[in-house]
């Protein structure tokens, strides 16, 4: 009869064997993440290409509307207007444009002011959620553009 | 000449009752432990019900995960959403763009998902979606302020390895605000 009652001292073995097999399931999903990760790489690196576009994009329109001059930079939704950019993604926390005529500090920017600094860290080529960025200093303009953006996973 | 004893039977008797009362405490007892289990008991089932549910959701999301990565449709849902997004930051209103979409074509054929559904714009959050899978895909942001009109997938010859994804560039229509 002694097989009817419940063993209490297996108890300590039961809880022993459970983080051997945790083990186990780490050291297989381990193996499989690896091995897809060394198949397809890190994906496709895209944030570069993004605040390059960008930025010659509002560099060209910047030249082409004279928008200091002009008393534009005031006005971001003019700016957003003239140079046929998206309020929306500019401003999903993903990106900046961030213009100073260094002559007289006058600065105008859009999207993520503190890209600034992330911009300048060593992180961003493993770190994806940090931004990759195109600092310039043309014609005595100080141009700092950025984007983080990645894919998202959407269900259909 | 054989003859029933008397005491053999008397005996007989006795040691079926005893094992028949062991019989009936063997059964008493286990249906005791089933409907009125004790605590340490109860414990160490519970254990074993957690680790099987720890196990089952590991391995769905294992298979979750491999799924994703089958024939690459991953790779190349990010690739081509990223591409077509680039082509339309880079572009100007007016234009007829062409892509070739052949290898999500392909993929998409092959999870049994029409080609006609592989790629959709958002105009409203500026957003392409590609997806090549049922019930997931990936979805990337173009920043140019444009309307995508007349997005369509053709295969000109019939074959999923000529497959093209047309769309047209087009100007906004909207009020500039004033100075």
């Amino acid at each position: 009869m002694k097989f009817l009652k419940f063993n209490c001292r297996g108890n300590t073995g039961s809880g022993i064997l459970f983080f051997v097999f945790f083990l186990m399931m780490i050291m297989i999903a381990g193996g499989l993440v690896g091995g897809a990760y060394a198949f397809f790489g890190k994906g496709y690196e895209f944030r570069q290409y993004d605040s390059q576009v960008l930025f010659e994009e509002a560099r060209d329109c910047f030249a082409r509307n004279n928008f200091f001059d002009n008393g534009f930079a005031e006005n971001k939704d003019l700016f957003f207007e003239k140079c046929d950019l998206s309020k929306t993604v500019l401003e999903d926390g993903d990106h900046l444009v961030y213009v100073k005529r260094i002559s007289d500090g006058k600065e105008f920017f859009v999207g993520v002011y503190d890209f600034k600094v992330r911009c300048g860290l060593k992180a961003q080529k493993d770190n994806k959620d940090l931004p990759l960025c195109r600092q310039r200093t043309i014609r005595g303009y100080e141009w700092v553009v950025g984007s983080s953006q990645n894919a998202r996973r959407v269900s259909t | 000449m054989d003859f029933i004893n008397v005491a053999d039977l008397i005996n007989c008797i006795l040691v079926l009752k005893s094992r028949v009362g062991v019989i009936v405490r063997y059964v008493y007892i286990t249906l005791y432990s089933f409907v009125f289990m004790n605590k340490r008991a109860e414990g160490i089932l519970y254990d074993n019900i957690i680790y099987a549910f720890l196990f089952i959701l590991f391995f769905m999301l294992m298979f979750y995960f491999i799924t994703g990565y089958q024939d690459g449709a991953t790779f190349w849902e990010d690739f081509y959403a990223k591409e077509i997004s680039l082509m339309i930051n880079r572009a100007e209103p007016g234009m007829e763009i062409a892509v070739d979409v052949s290898n999500l074509a392909v993929i998409a054929i092959k999870n049994g998902k029409s080609y006609r559904e592989i790629i959709s714009i958002d105009n409203v959050n500026n957003r392409v979606s590609v997806s090549v899978r049922n019930g997931a895909g990936t979805s990337y942001g173009f920043f140019k302020d444009f309307d995508i009109v007349e997005p369509r997938v053709e295969i000109p010859s019939g074959g999923a390895t000529t497959t093209r994804f047309i769309f047209k560039i087009k100007e906004r229509q909207r009020e500039i605000p004033q100075v």
